[in-house]
């Protein structure tokens, strides 16, 4: 065909090409999950790592490549949430020299989000704190848990205007759990038993596999991901609201919340 | 019986998909972006990848959708059409 399609065509072929592709990688995704026996065994490096990882003693393969194999990568995805909360503090700051913006002390909040969180916060703060802890044992780990006390904070920020998170202990607390990492990895660098970055120097025996006191250096480096990634996130909610009581538009939209 | 609860899962993740983009309040767009997101969390759990759903339930879930109604707060709930 020749003859030149309207605009309006060619936008309609794209759209049914875009769902089209759509649908053929909705078929592929089901017959993978409907046919490919998920415990059949693959020729890539996660058999390895699977057939290695009674070796460091955690009861959780991923955390095992998480923080031990996979570590250098855990350290510069950490970095670049540092620097993702760095940027978002400073935009909604409004650059460098401007004074942080006081948080409007007059508006309440309705008492199903006082009432709701009252009750929320102890449980994701104890959700959040067990996620961490037992990141070496079961599914989640310092990412995850990070970000559940986070949300916590935020809803107890939501619901109580007075309560906010101070900015320069959020940032000792970032920096000391980076550091701690950084230094656990270079610990495992000097001591001549692992002599490699990030090396569990700290004693991993076998039977105490599925302990909560297991898997050597593993479960402290996580505990400090947790604690670094909670205060970013923490910050970076906090930055957020800041910006939002700010604005003058804010009043009129938050009534309409 | 996991098919069929994928297969499900996917009906959930197309519904709240269509809810995020045709309704035309943002509060509730981005309550269907949240919906979209527990889908995929089910999904990743079929799959044998709990620490994978228990980070989207987490950021998927909860933390971006609590940005996004920030956003809603600062830019209000009706959708403006000259922003387009």
């Amino acid at each position: 065909m020749s003859r030149r399609l309207p605009l309006r065509k060619r936008f309609r072929v794209h759209t049914l090409l875009l769902i089209a592709l759509c649908g053929w990688l909705l078929m592929l995704h089901l017959t993978l999950l409907l046919n490919h026996g998920l415990d059949a065994p693959s020729n890539g490096v996660g058999d390895l790592y699977l057939a290695r990882n009674s070796e460091t003693a955690s009861a959780n393969a991923v955390t095992t490549v998480v923080v031990s194999y996979r570590g250098f990568d855990t350290l510069g995805e950490v970095t670049v949430l540092f620097l993702a909360a760095t940027g978002i503090g400073m935009l909604f700051a409004g650059g460098l020299g401007a004074t942080p913006a006081s948080r409007d002390r007059h508006n309440h909040p309705n008492e199903v989000m006082v009432t709701g969180t009252r009750l929320l916060f102890p449980a994701l703060l104890l959700l959040g704190v067990y996620i961490v802890l037992h990141g070496h044992l079961s599914p989640g780990g310092g990412f995850q848990g990070g970000v559940i006390v986070a949300t916590a904070f935020f809803l107890r920020m939501i619901a109580d205007p007075k309560f906010s998170l101070d900015h320069a202990p959020l940032g000792w607390t970032e920096s000391f759990a980076g550091s701690g990492f950084v230094l656990f990895g270079m610990l495992g660098l000097i001591f001549v038993t692992t002599a490699s970055f990030l090396g569990n120097f700290l004693p991993h025996p076998v039977a105490a596999m599925g302990q909560l006191v297991s898997a050597g250096v593993i479960p402290l480096i996580y505990l400090l991901v947790g604690i670094k990634v909670g205060a970013e996130v923490g910050a970076i909610f906090q930055d957020m609201l800041e910006a939002d009581h700010d604005t003058p538009v804010s009043a009129r939209a938050a009534e309409e919340l | 019986m996991t098919g069929l609860l994928a297969i499900l899962f996917f009906a959930w993740m197309i519904g709240a998909a269509l809810l995020a983009i045709r309704q035309p309040d943002l509060l509730q767009s981005a309550l269907g972006l949240s919906l979209l997101s527990l889908g995929a969390v089910g999904q990743f759990f079929l799959l044998h990848a709990p620490d994978v759903a228990l980070t989207e339930a987490a950021i998927g879930a909860a933390a971006s959708s609590f940005v996004m109604l920030m956003g809603v707060r600062q830019l209000g709930r009706t959708e403006r059409k000259e922003l387009q």
